[in-house]
């Protein structure tokens, strides 16, 4: 099952999890206490979505492949917000050296959100690679059987759109 | 860039990477001649692949904690005659702050729903949380004051600020005494048992939820994921509960497995809830543990005793475990059945009287010991089990149950195991337990579970026991099979369900492709051995079946679905076996089944129906002590408006089978047809009576809705709840209420073939006028008369009068005599002033009285 194949109302929803789980593991990490990391949460979130006769439909590897893309999504989001939000005159609230520091990590996320846009087009394998690894914590050898592809390609695949995202993102 | 380009960078990249760093720029001056601007994007891909910093490198965990972390600023936003102080905490799904009412000055906490525009999933549940508490009026639950939505769309609440301790920590600071304890406890539950009572489950209590006030007064917090059940406590929506990580310490087994929730979900945190309280401990250490391996001992191992942790002290610690043990079960239907519940024993706790509750037997124990090494529960079965359950979901449980003595008689035969090496044999774990209650049947003095009703039992987690509580049955019959080289091995075994005692097992063997000697030994087994033990001597003559290859093809086929290539495989495979051996009367009632299925679903119309007749005559006259095909019989001549004939052997399969709920549903059936809403109802009421389960008697639902009884229709139809049968026939029922839009959004999620859905559905979403009528020309009769009478009335509803009235005058010719239906219905409304409405009315009130002098007679 693809991605294109779920309802609006079911991305919606997935985005909504998504989100919920993401802001816990944010906070537990800034309350020194993380005990997810992006691979727990995936799962978390697969034994709580397989319920939805939809989503049980895709195998636990295509979830992860959607909930990275949901990842992504919910995070440039709030990195967009964010952004917009001092601009519109909020960062007077915000101390120095924490301004810089956070609208670095946004800056940043935005531009691997469009660089990985523009992988996309010229190397959609690459990207959704990407994609996965990162933002959906999927191990090289997870992506090699989603893709029906040997690790040896993964591990290429993602070495050069690696080097070539951090260069664009380095800009 | 584009792809070639994209392919230079790529190999160059490659190449290159192979080199060492001094060879670099050599390489790619020579390899990009003048196009300098490649050779820098590669040199510094180099850069970047040797050195890791880049976003990539990083913690996505970290990115997160940053991006949805701490808020970019603190809210600057109007809120009202409120001035934000502090931030109290984050959740999920917002942030809760600290305010003062600026004229008051009293304090107040504000929640708001954080990033709203992200989903409008989100928006939907802070909605709901803002709507529970509105409901909510108890002096132990925090109160909602006020609710608003600023500009930007981002809604907030001001509820009661609650400056207080969570409960563990304040009874550990106040080193409350154990009586304390359990009278603080005690409010807990009076505040949670208020919320069941109006209809919600609050699914999230932990002390951290309990704060208690410098005064000593409770408050409970957040219903961040409470959800609404229904009349018998269960939740209603079982697919889309709990949104975000559970606290593991306080999840129910059913939680963690995510299945359904409900009162005892909350039952059950109660229960973690006062073993923290006693022992200042959690059940489970979970400190160490992954989410899953959480999960995992949570469902599995057995907590320690309180008492384990008892100081020494005048509690009666003995009592104290039965009170958190029972209502901390993992089972829930073993747990208190209502914080009500837990609340009478802790008054008998405090009054120094017995409790009600015991602890579990020893019997109990040894079968759940038995029980618990057969599955070892990994973290990946769990993941696959909550898979499996999606799919085999277990009936709601309805509080009604039978009399003690009735339900010793009551028998339900499950669903066999199927053997993982024979994949090709896996029809016989249906079809073996269907033939077992086939026989069973032919005992009148025991009541047997329809095997269309427990065959949703398959592979169901909860095992034989449980299953035959949910189903109220005294017995369950089930069993496994396994292939020898030549030979089949069979076990079959009876279990008390009361008790959980097996006290009837067999094991035998069949040479492997005789399914004829396999039935003539499956029957001679459970009538000589099973029937004594269940107190039935006597059983009537059943149908032999003759012929092997027959016999093997109507197993097969009793072990396909009732969806429409099922049913057309079905018919395919029973013709086939009819054609080997036309004397096997299971054979033809089934294809009686199939071919009304066919007949009201899959375009079969009168045709399909005569056959269906024709099948139940046959399978009748061959065995007439065959329930399945008696009731067969009946619908089926109703259906084709032979009501008479139907009734008189409704009547005699009444007068022979008084205790079989099929039998009052058959009679029901005719009745219902005749215009006898009243009889129908009674009928309907008797067979509930007997088998408050049976999905065969969900168009029970039909009577109740057209006289207008519509909570009771709904009983009925939620026999068969999640299908879309019941979901057509709830939009029937809202309809009628007048509830078009709710109606519109409960209706089927595949429209029905029939035209008169089409009008229905082009009018509930206001099409225009020319294009209802263009599709309401398409409304022919079909072949039953019922469903003419309800198409007729859809059509009459979206003002298709002409059409309408046309279906209502075949449905009256073909026997559907309901003119107290006609002239009550709210459907009908406009047809009513019609002057060939009364000429209608007036033949279906003659069909009636026809009915009813010959009835006389």
């Amino acid at each position: 099952m693809r991605l294109e194949n779920f309802q609006r109302e079911d991305l919606d929803y997935l985005f909504s999890v998504t989100y919920e789980e993401l802001k816990r593991l944010a906070s537990s990490i800034r309350a020194g206490s993380a005990t997810l990391n992006p691979t727990a949460l995936v799962n978390e979130a697969w034994i709580k979505l397989s319920r939805s006769p939809k989503f049980s439909a895709a195998s636990p590897l295509h979830f992860k492949r959607i909930a990275a893309r949901a990842m992504r999504q919910v995070l440039v989001d709030a990195a967009r917000r964010r952004a917009s939000e001092k601009r519109a005159g909020g960062a007077e609230f915000v101390v120095f050296d924490e301004a810089t520091d956070i609208a670095a990590g946004e800056r940043d996320l935005l531009g691997l959100d469009t660089a990985l846009d523009e992988l996309a087009k010229v190397a959609p394998r690459q990207a959704m690679i990407v994609e996965g690894r990162f933002f959906g914590g999927l191990e090289i050898q997870e992506i090699a059987e989603l893709m029906r592809l040997s690790p040896a390609t993964i591990v290429r695949d993602w070495r050069s759109a690696r080097a070539w995202l951090a260069l664009k993102v380095r800009g | 860039m584009d792809k070639d380009r994209w392919r230079r960078i790529r190999t160059l990249f490659e190449t290159a990477a192979e080199l060492s760093r001094d060879e670099w720029r050599p390489y790619l001056d020579r390899a990009c001649g003048d196009d300098s601007t490649l050779a820098n994007d590669v040199l510094g891909m180099l850069e970047e692949d040797s050195r890791g910093s880049s976003i990539l490198d990083s913690d996505i965990a970290q990115l997160a904690a940053n991006m949805l972390g701490a808020p970019a600023h603190p809210p600057f936003q109007e809120f009202g005659p409120y001035r934000i102080k502090r931030l109290l905490g984050e959740g999920g799904m917002g942030a809760v702050f600290l305010a003062e009412r600026v004229d008051l000055g009293n304090q107040v906490a504000i929640k708001v729903l954080r990033d709203a525009h992200l989903s409008p999933a989100r928006l939907r549940r802070f909605a709901a949380e803002q709507r529970t508490l509105a409901q909510m009026n108890h002096p132990s639950i925090a109160r909602l004051y006020d609710a608003n939505t600023h500009a930007d769309g981002t809604p907030w609440f001001v509820m009661e600020y609650v400056d207080g301790a969570p409960l563990d920590q304040y009874c550990a600071e106040h080193k409350c005494p154990i009586e304390e304890r359990l009278k603080l406890f005690r409010t807990v539950c009076e505040a949670v048992d208020y919320a069941h009572q109006h209809g919600v489950v609050h699914r999230d209590l932990k002390p951290s939820n309990i704060l208690v006030k410098p005064d000593g007064s409770v408050r409970l917090l957040d219903f961040g994921i409470a959800q609404r059940h229904g009349s018998d406590g269960a939740i209603l929506d079982r697919t889309r509960t709990g949104l975000r990580l559970l606290t593991p310490a306080y999840a129910a087994p059913e939680q963690v497995r995510g299945e359904p929730t409900g009162i005892y979900t909350d039952v059950y945190a109660l229960g973690v809830i006062l073993y923290r309280l006693l022992t200042l401990r959690l059940p489970y250490d979970l400190s160490s543990k992954s989410p899953l391996e959480a999960a995992a001992a949570i469902a599995a191992e057995t907590p320690k005793k309180p008492s384990f942790y008892a100081e020494t002290g005048t509690a009666s610690w003995a009592d104290l475990d039965v009170l958190v043990l029972r209502a901390m079960h993992k089972e829930a239907q073993r747990r208190y059945r209502s914080a009500a519940a837990l609340i009478v024993d802790i008054d008998h706790y405090l009054n120094h009287e017995p409790l009600e509750a015991r602890p579990d037997s020893a019997m109990y124990k040894m079968g759940k010991f038995a029980r618990r090494n057969a599955q070892t529960i990994t973290a990946m079965a769990l993941t696959a089990a909550v898979l499996l359950f999606a799919f085999a979901l277990a009936p709601v449980l309805r509080s009604r149950m039978l009399p003690r003595h009735m339900k010793a008689r009551t028998v339900a035969v499950l669903p066999f195991s199927k053997s993982a090496a024979n994949p090709d044999l896996d029809y016989l774990a249906l079809a073996i337990p269907d033939e077992v209650a086939r026989v069973l049947g032919y005992a009148e003095s025991l009541s047997v579970r329809s095997f269309e009703n427990t065959r949703r039992y398959a592979d169901f987690r909860g095992g034989p026991q449980e299953a035959g509580r949910e189903l109220h049955v005294g017995t369950v019959v089930t069993g496994s099979y396994a292939k020898g080289v030549d030979q089949l091995q069979l076990v079959l075994t009876a279990m008390d369900v009361e008790t959980g005692r097996y006290f009837w097992r067999e094991t035998f063997r069949v040479p492997a492709r005789n399914s004829i000697q396999l039935q003539a030994q499956i029957a001679a087994k459970t009538r000589e051995s099973l029937g004594p033990l269940l107190g039935a001597a006597e059983f009537k003559e059943s149908a032999q079946p003759k012929n092997e290859a027959a016999y093997d093809l109507f197993l097969r086929a009793t072990a396909l679905g009732s969806n429409p290539p099922d049913v057309k495989q079905a018919i395919q495979l029973l013709r086939k076996s009819l054609d080997l051996d036309s004397n096997y009367s299971p054979a033809w009632s089934w294809l009686a089944v199939h071919y009304r299925l066919e007949g009201w679903y899959s375009k079969g119309g009168a045709a399909s129906l005569d056959r269906a007749e024709a099948a139940a005559e046959r399978a009748f006259a061959l065995d007439r002590n065959n329930i399945d095909a008696a009731r067969g019989l009946i619908v089926s001549r109703t259906g084709r408006g032979k009501t008479w004939a139907a009734y008189q052997e409704a009547a005699d399969l009444l007068k022979r089978r008084p205790d079989n709920d099929q039998a009052h549903f058959a009679l029901s059936y005719v009745f219902r047809y005749a215009g006898l809403l009243q009889d129908a109802e009674r009928e309907c009421d008797a067979a509930f009576e007997l088998d408050s389960l049976d999905a065969g008697n969900r168009s029970c639902g039909t009577p109740f809705i057209l006289d207008g009884k519509f909570r009771r229709a709904m009983d009925f139809i939620n026999l068969d709840a999640g299908t879309d049968w019941a979901r057509s026939f709830t939009l029937e029922n809202l309809l009628r209420q007048g509830k078009g839009s709710e109606a519109l959004s409960a209706g089927p999620k595949y429209v029905p073939r029939w035209a008169a859905y089409d009008v229905l559905y082009a009018a509930l979403q206001g099409e225009p006028g020319w294009k209802i009528e263009a599709l309401a020309r398409d409304a022919k009769p079909e072949g039953d008369a019922e469903a003419n009478y309800l198409a007729a009335a859809h059509l009459a509803y979206a003002g298709q009068s002409e059409a309408a009235l046309n279906l209502l005058s075949s449905a009256i010719q073909g026997g559907y005599c309901s003119y107290p239906a006609m002239d009550s219905d709210p459907l009908l409304l406009k047809l009513r002033s019609h002057r060939e409405f009364a000429s209608i009315r007036s033949k279906a009130i003659e069909c009636q009285s026809d009915f009813l002098t010959r009835r006389a007679r």
